[in-house]
């Protein structure tokens, strides 16, 4: 009996552990192996998983390769080429920099790798199993690496028992895969499963590998909008307001290169849609940052899927302004997504069922392409337009949008022909000539190329908020003074900052000021114009909003402030035509002319569509005149 | 239960309990009006589990029973009834039989044991006031009850009793406050609650129509109020009433005063363009009169003056225009009296020579 209760872990042991961190799954070795690939300058990647990895993961890239003395280095812990001192890990722009991937990989399957240094004329071949002795013997030379994961979890049978099924196993993998070819689309991508592939994308450029991860109906109702906000780039892919989905996963976000969730910056996505969008949607997006890498801390997951910014207000805004001067440009177009639904729903498709009359549709999501054969490599030819307003009339199209189209900002899009896409969803809109009014609801129109349906009250509603957007940036905002302070309920971190700030709420109305023991604060006033709504709510909401993005981004160019204007927007709402309403010719056609000059028409302040397009080519396709 | 009643009488019954009756309730006895015949006596009840009205008149009755029926049917038809006829009321079968001249009526029942019962009493001191009085009283003041449903405390009035006899119904809603007192000569100990603005309506119609004193108890979870054969309970909003004594400016130096109605057609002229949410209205105190200016975001303008008497200084100041006249239409003094210290601080108003009510109004910043 000894009376050391403490030791030291063997390697293999703790390797194990790190493995519980970094290998959660086939898809996160995956994800480690393909980092390493496209750190090791590789052009070209290829995936091979067996039974959803469980089996084997094998990936071969074309990258620098390795040395025999690194090859048996690198199955150390904390063995890594990527940096050498702790001063590089403020600056990481490397995926992989901690050194654990490869020794917990080989901690738990049989593994098995082959390289050779890039112009070396010898290669060497690696294999460990279970995380037991590394064997190291010579091999014969090849370009880059190739590394084979086999019996993943071999020696681990809690994690081998917690593995789900292999769709699902599968589909963590293609979620890993799609986002590290969306983050990098200079480098060519394949990936099978048990022989069958899945994905192959040739190296492109960036809209195009956009484009074709998430989906045609994303490409045709995204905008693409560039943008530099003191030092930071954003180039982001933007839906339309209208082209929503359900859930958050839509949203993607790849910082210097590498994919992240990040909770905060979902919510500066959202916080610039809200104006737009119902409120329990979510927008579909895709959105690239690049920042000084010592302004984003890396080394917070040990995934990476996490990061953390030195300057997070910064980042929030650049981000809301991106998406507000992409939407400030799309803010007319309705999805074409709610044509397809109107011509499904018309040809007594099945789509039908699952259209409730009044929820904006869940239909509108966006369908990603998850399969994809090799025959359909077609982006490097200019796709053929979608039948948005093509058709017999597809001249008058095309015209208008040469003589209409904002010039796009971005980078060649030769390969795809993404320009013309974004153009669908710029310039002015025509919504042609009222034909009549359907069920005192809906006003029937007439345009060059087809028929726009239009909501009379959804359609009201934002002209109604509009105008009373512009009225009131017209003028300052009345401050109404409070007869009795109303104390605010705050936790200490938005104390903290109101110490700071306060003052700069006077801009909206709202002077708050610490109360004399300091433990609260207090609400002197209210912007006059919301005097009957809760003090303490409306407080709350503006302050949230300055906080996470500054108190000059939230006040926009109007100078209202969104939250404000979004709260008038529900006022608004109650003073509009309803449905049920008749309209004479008249009022029909002046609604119209009216929805032409509103900025973000295409959706009421719910985020619903107020109006549905069908082309001629539509309605000829929907007879059966054309196919 | 067999009754018979006249048809006056029936419909002044129902009149003073269906406004209670909560016309989506998801209970459907809340729906119900409760009759009991009883002692020569037939009794009326409608609640809505906040508010529980009785009204009992004397009839003949037949045979004692009770039952309940749907309000607004039996509202409806006793509305229509022969006015020169008895009403006769029958039960029978789970129906009840309304029988008038050559009409006849049959409508469904739900039994009386599953309607709530009546609250029990658990006030605890009361006092008796002029009818006319109390419904002038909230009158006045119910103008400034908010209908923020976040700050519950706002949307009632105060009723209170302080320890000198004196009893005042308070409002405000956060912007300004209205504030009306009356001695009552009976001792009585000091009380104070916050009444829900339905009941508050329902008290005042009643009084409005009441000759004499009604009787008001007060109590920590309830207040009651009788009124000859009627008596309405109420559930109080359970918060605390914002200190408004604190609030009521004294010794402000600028003392304003204007004929009411010149001021009042000043005001509605200028709100005319001034902005639709906001009623932002300037108001410029200089010596002999007020000059009142409004202008909207379409660059439209109004603006008028009012003679006025003005002492101890100048002023220009930012109101809502409805502030002021609201206050205006519930003063009943020919000219009314402002006081005044800056464009920030509460303006004191009052109707000169009427000491029975104060208005406070904050000013707005334009």
């Amino acid at each position: 009996m000894t009376n050391n209760f403490i030791h030291i872990l063997p390697p293999q042991v703790a390797n194990q552990i790190a493995a519980g961190e970094v290998v959660e799954r086939p898809a996160s070795v995956v994800k480690e192996l393909m980092e390493n690939s496209v750190d090791a300058g590789a052009t070209s990647v290829h995936v091979r998983i067996a039974s959803a990895g469980k089996k084997r993961i094998e990936i071969e890239d074309d990258g620098s390769g390795m040395s025999a003395a690194d090859a048996e280095l690198a199955l150390q812990r904390h063995a890594t080429s990527k940096i050498e001192s702790s001063e590089d890990l403020h600056c990481i722009a490397s995926h992989g920099f901690r050194g654990e991937a490869l020794p917990s990989i080989a901690s738990v399957s049989r593994f098995r790798m082959q390289s050779s240094l890039h112009g070396s004329n010898e290669g060497v071949e690696v294999l460990v199993d279970g995380g037991g002795a590394t064997q190291v013997r010579p091999a014969s030379p090849r370009k880059g690496t190739r590394i084979e994961v086999l019996d993943l979890f071999l020696n681990t049978p809690a994690r081998l028992r917690f593995m789900r099924s292999d769709k699902t196993e599968e589909a963590a993998i293609i979620e890993v895969f799609r986002a590290l070819a969306l983050a990098h689309p200079s480098v060519a991508m394949r990936l099978d499963f048990d022989g069958r592939t899945r994905f192959d994308f040739p190296a492109q450029q960036e809209t195009a590998r956009v484009f074709a991860i998430m989906g045609d109906d994303f490409a045709d109702n995204a905008l693409q909008q560039e943008l530099e906000y003191q030092g930071i780039g954003l180039l982001g892919y933007f839906g339309l307001p209208t082209f929503h989905h359900r859930t958050a996963t839509r949203m993607i976000f790849i910082v210097n290169g590498r994919v992240i969730r990040d909770k905060s910056l979902i919510a500066a996505l959202r916080s610039g849609y809200r104006d737009v969008m119902f409120h329990d949607r979510y927008p579909v997006a895709v959105l690239r940052l690049e920042i000084d890498p010592a302004d984003v801390d890396v080394n917070v997951h040990p995934a990476k899927r996490e990061v953390r910014f030195r300057s997070s207000q910064n980042v929030h805004a650049a981000v809301v302004s991106c998406v507000r001067a992409a939407i400030a440009r799309m803010g007319q177009q309705v999805s074409s997504t709610t044509t397809t639904q109107a011509l499904d729903k018309m040809s007594g498709g099945t789509v039908a069922a699952d259209y409730p009359a009044q929820r904006p549709s869940s239909c509108s999501m966006p369908q990603f392409k998850s399969q994809q054969t090799p025959s359909s490599q077609q982006w490097s030819a200019p796709r053929p337009k979608p039948s948005y307003g093509g058709g017999s009339s597809s001249l008058t199209a095309e015209m208008q949008r040469m003589l209409f189209s904002a010039p796009q900002a971005s980078e060649p899009q030769a390969d795809y022909g993404g320009g013309e896409d974004s153009a669908t969803v710029d310039g002015p809109i025509d919504l042609g000539r009222a034909l009549g009014q359907i069920h005192s609801c809906y006003v029937l129109a007439q345009t060059d190329q087809g028929i726009v349906l239009v909501d009379q009250h959804a359609a009201h509603e934002r002209i109604t908020y509009e105008t009373l957007k512009k009225q009131l940036a017209s003028g300052g905002i009345a401050r109404q003074m409070l007869l009795t302070p109303e104390s605010l309920k705050i936790d200490a971190e938005t104390a903290a900052w109101l110490h700071e700030h306060a003052g700069s709420l006077q801009a909206f109305g709202i002077v708050l000021k610490a109360s004399a023991d300091d433990e609260q604060f207090l609400i002197h006033s209210m912007p006059a114009m919301l005097g009957k709504e809760s003090p303490a709510e409306l407080a709350a909401e503006v302050i949230e909003s300055c906080m996470l993005m500054g108190s000059e981004a939230e006040a926009d160019a109007s100078g209202m402030g969104r939250v404000l204007e979004r709260w008038l927007g529900n006022r608004a709402c109650k003073g509009s035509i309803k449905a049920g309403r008749v309209l004479g010719a008249d009022e029909q056609d002046r609604l119209l002319r009216e929805m032409e000059k509103t900025p973000n028409i295409a959706q009421c302040n719910h985020g619903r569509p107020t109006y549905v397009r069908l082309s001629l080519n539509d309605l000829d396709r929907l007879f059966g005149r054309k196919e | 239960m067999q009754i018979s009643i006249s048809r006056a009488s029936l419909l002044q019954q129902i009149q003073r309990c269906q406004n209670i009756v909560e016309k989506k309730s998801t209970s459907p006895i809340l729906s119900n009006f409760l009759l009991q015949a009883e002692n020569g006596a037939l009794t009326l009840m409608a609640t809505d589990l906040q508010i529980a009205v009785i009204s009992s008149t004397g009839v003949n009755v037949e045979v004692a029973g009770k039952i309940t029926v749907e309000a607004k049917k039996f509202h409806d038809i006793v509305k229509e009834l022969d006015a020169e006829k008895e009403v006769l009321l029958k039960y029978h079968n789970n129906f009840l039989e309304i029988k008038n001249g050559r009409s006849k009526f049959r409508l469904s029942t739900l039994p009386a044991d599953d309607y709530p019962g009546m609250p029990k009493d658990e006030t605890e001191m009361n006092f008796r006031i002029d009818a006319k009085l109390l419904a002038q009283m909230i009158a006045g003041t119910a103008f400034a009850m908010s209908n923020d449903e976040t700050r519950k405390y706002l949307t009632g009035s105060l009723f209170e009793m302080d320890d000198s006899n004196g009893f005042k119904i308070v409002t405000t809603d956060g912007h300004r406050l209205a504030l009306k007192e009356t001695r009552i000569d009976q001792s009585s100990s000091p009380a104070q609650c916050i009444v829900p603005r339905k009941a508050v309506t329902e008290i005042k119609k009643v009084c409005e129509d009441y000759e004499g004193e009604v009787t008001v108890a007060l109590g920590a979870r309830q207040i009651r109020v009788k009124a000859g054969d009627y008596t309405l309970t109420s559930k109080i909003i359970d918060a605390r009433f914002p200190s408004y004594l604190d609030v009521i400016p004294r010794d402000n130096p600028i003392i304003v005063t204007v004929n009411c109605n010149e001021f009042d057609q000043v005001l509605r002229r200028s709100m005319i363009v001034a902005n639709d949410f906001t009623h932002d209205l300037k108001l410029n105190f200089s010596t002999v009169n007020i000059e009142v200016s409004a202008h909207n975001t379409e660059q439209e303008k109004a603006e008028g003056i009012v003679e006025a008497n003005i002492e101890n200084g100048e002023a220009v100041i930012g109101f809502n225009g409805r502030y002021l006249r609201d206050v205006l239409a519930a003063l009943t003094s020919e000219s009314v009296e402002m006081e005044i210290r800056d464009e920030l601080s509460p303006v004191l108003i009052r109707g000169k020579g009427q000491d029975d009510a104060k208005y406070v109004v904050m000013p707005m910043r334009i």
